[in-house]
């Protein structure tokens, strides 16, 4: 790349000048010194999805704790939900770190992309505070043809620091990021094995409320499954069958509420679970994309967030169908 | 078939929940997280299939269901006291990051030139403060020239505020804040006036 020579006579000529063709000319100076000085500016990928995924998670965090402290309750284990309540709230509050550390970030990569807005708005500062002291300021274009060509300059390196920011950030943080989500995996797994534990419970306690009665359902049917043995059956035999089919009927008006209490049950297992399932596989994929924009911002690659998205979508609906239940 | 059936009597019974019984200890032993949730759930089965309802069936019924509850408990036990033991290393890693956190959010204050342009907007104010002040003393009025002085020490203060990295924002917000706005409690005794004397 070529570079242009400019004499100091040129340059204060320019600033001096209100035509735009000495603009561009500044501005083409500055740009061109900027690239020599910064070598090139670093593209910064975009934080959007990480802050998203991140937000995704807490909510999914919030949303386990309240279906194991919901399962706890219902066995009547105050004290047990009471102590899990507690102790998940570190939890929360770990997730809420991670939510903030992300927006930091996009903060960062924000603050890169505003460099030329930034200097604008100290160079009116500046203006005011010259206003006030009584200083006489050239004319309004030579002015606003130097605070252009310096906004331009600061927005190259404002890109270039906030990617230096950036890649410090993400290094200094990638410690504690790893450690959280080992530990957080740990503790998915405890409060899902809390949860699995409370709903066997309360599936303990509906098995005892119905037992009388279900060991008589299971008596009519090894009568029945005694005849249905017999090589021939007999007339009192089948009479026999059709009174056990009426028996078994008169059942219906217990064991209808309580198959749907099981079928409850299950479903709340089973959806709850599959939360939990969500849940460590987005904090994999989330602390796997930290490394990822590490190692982008280092290389000046781009980031694949398809599996982070994927995950946020996944907990998305899951949390919606927890929340019908 | 399923493993209930053939089970006759309550002989039976009690040899089956002898073996299920037999299987939950292994399960509390191994610390085998799947075999003690497959226990429990065949105990309920249990409950739920030994029959007829006989004091003596009830009987080992009782003790399935109370062997599945303490299975379960001590699971929920011991995660408890899993989660309790890890807090205090979470709650450290939190701090950690939410002081990267706050790092990363000053670099990009930085970067934005946030603290220049407040230190400029303020030395704005300070130079102002400090006109007024000249015009109070060339109006030889004691009160105005009484609230310019204070009027001028806050600015002062406002300033060395701004240019310290520790600053209080709540000193610079409140000082943002139109003077007509402000509630009698954050005014000062004396009140600052900013308007010019009428007579110079």
């Amino acid at each position: 790349m070529a570079y242009r020579e400019y004499s100091f006579d040129q340059l204060q000529l320019a600033l001096r000048s209100s035509s735009a063709t000495q603009r561009n000319f500044v501005r083409g100076l500055l740009a061109s010194l900027a690239a020599l000085i910064l070598g090139g500016c670093a593209s910064l990928p975009s934080i959007a999805p990480f802050v998203e995924a991140s937000s995704q998670y807490r909510s999914a965090v919030v949303a386990s704790g309240a279906v194991v402290d919901a399962e706890l309750i219902d066995i009547g284990a105050k004290e047990e939900a009471a102590t899990f309540g507690k102790e998940w709230a570190v939890r929360v509050r770990a997730t809420d770190a991670l939510v903030s550390y992300s927006q930091a970030l996009e903060s960062i990569v924000a603050s890169g992309a505003q460099g030329a807005q930034s200097a604008r708005s100290v160079a009116d500062a500046v203006t005011g505070l010259a206003s006030a002291v009584g200083v006489a300021l050239p004319p309004a274009a030579t002015v606003g043809t130097v605070t252009d060509a310096a906004s331009f300059v600061y927005g190259q390196i404002a890109a270039v620091r906030a990617s230096a920011a950036l890649g410090e950030a993400l290094r200094n943080a990638t410690p504690a990021i790893d450690r959280i989500a080992t530990t957080m995996g740990l503790d998915l797994n405890s409060a899902q094995d809390i949860f699995d534990a409370a709903n066997v419970q309360a599936k303990t306690s509906l098995v005892k409320k119905y037992n009388a009665e279900s060991a008589y359902l299971e008596s009519l049917r090894d009568a029945r499954l005694a005849i249905y043995r017999k090589p021939v059956r007999t007339s009192a035999d089948e009479e026999r069958l059709l009174q056990l089919d009426r028996l078994e009927e008169s059942t219906r008006s217990w064991r209808e509420p309580k198959e749907a209490q099981e079928r409850a049950l299950a479903a709340r297992r089973k959806a709850g679970d599959q939360l939990f399932a969500s849940a460590r596989g987005a904090l994999t994929a989330w602390s796997l994309a930290h490394r990822d924009l590490a190692f982008a911002v280092e290389s000046g690659r781009k980031v694949d967030v398809t599996a982070l998205v994927a995950s946020v979508e996944e907990m998305r609906g899951l949390i919606k169908r927890i929340q019908a239940l | 078939m399923s493993e209930w059936d053939g089970i006759e009597g309550v002989a039976g019974w009690r040899d089956k929940l002898a073996q299920l019984l037999d299987e939950a200890k292994r399960a509390v032993k191994n610390q085998d997280r799947d075999a003690r949730f497959g226990v429990a759930e065949r105990l309920n089965e249990f409950i739920a299939m030994s029959r007829p309802q006989t004091p003596e069936i009830q009987r080992l019924d009782d003790l399935a269901a109370g062997s599945a509850v303490a299975l379960m408990q001590q699971t929920i036990d011991e995660q408890l006291a899993a989660l309790t033991a890890r807090s205090a290393e979470l709650a450290k890693l939190t701090k950690e990051l939410n002081s990267q956190a706050d790092t990363a959010a000053a670099s990009a204050e930085s970067i934005r030139l946030t603290r220049v342009r407040e230190v400029v907007s303020t030395l704005t104010r300070s130079v102002e403060a400090l006109n007024e002040f000249r015009a109070a003393l060339d109006a030889h009025d004691p009160a105005t020239l009484g609230a310019s002085v204070e009027d001028l020490l806050g600015r002062i203060q406002d300033l060395r505020n701004a240019i310290e990295l520790g600053a209080a924002p709540a000193a610079r917000s409140a000082r943002a804040v139109p003077r007509s706005a402000r509630s009698p409690r954050t005014s000062k005794p004396a009140p600052r006036r900013r308007t010019k004397p009428a007579s110079r």
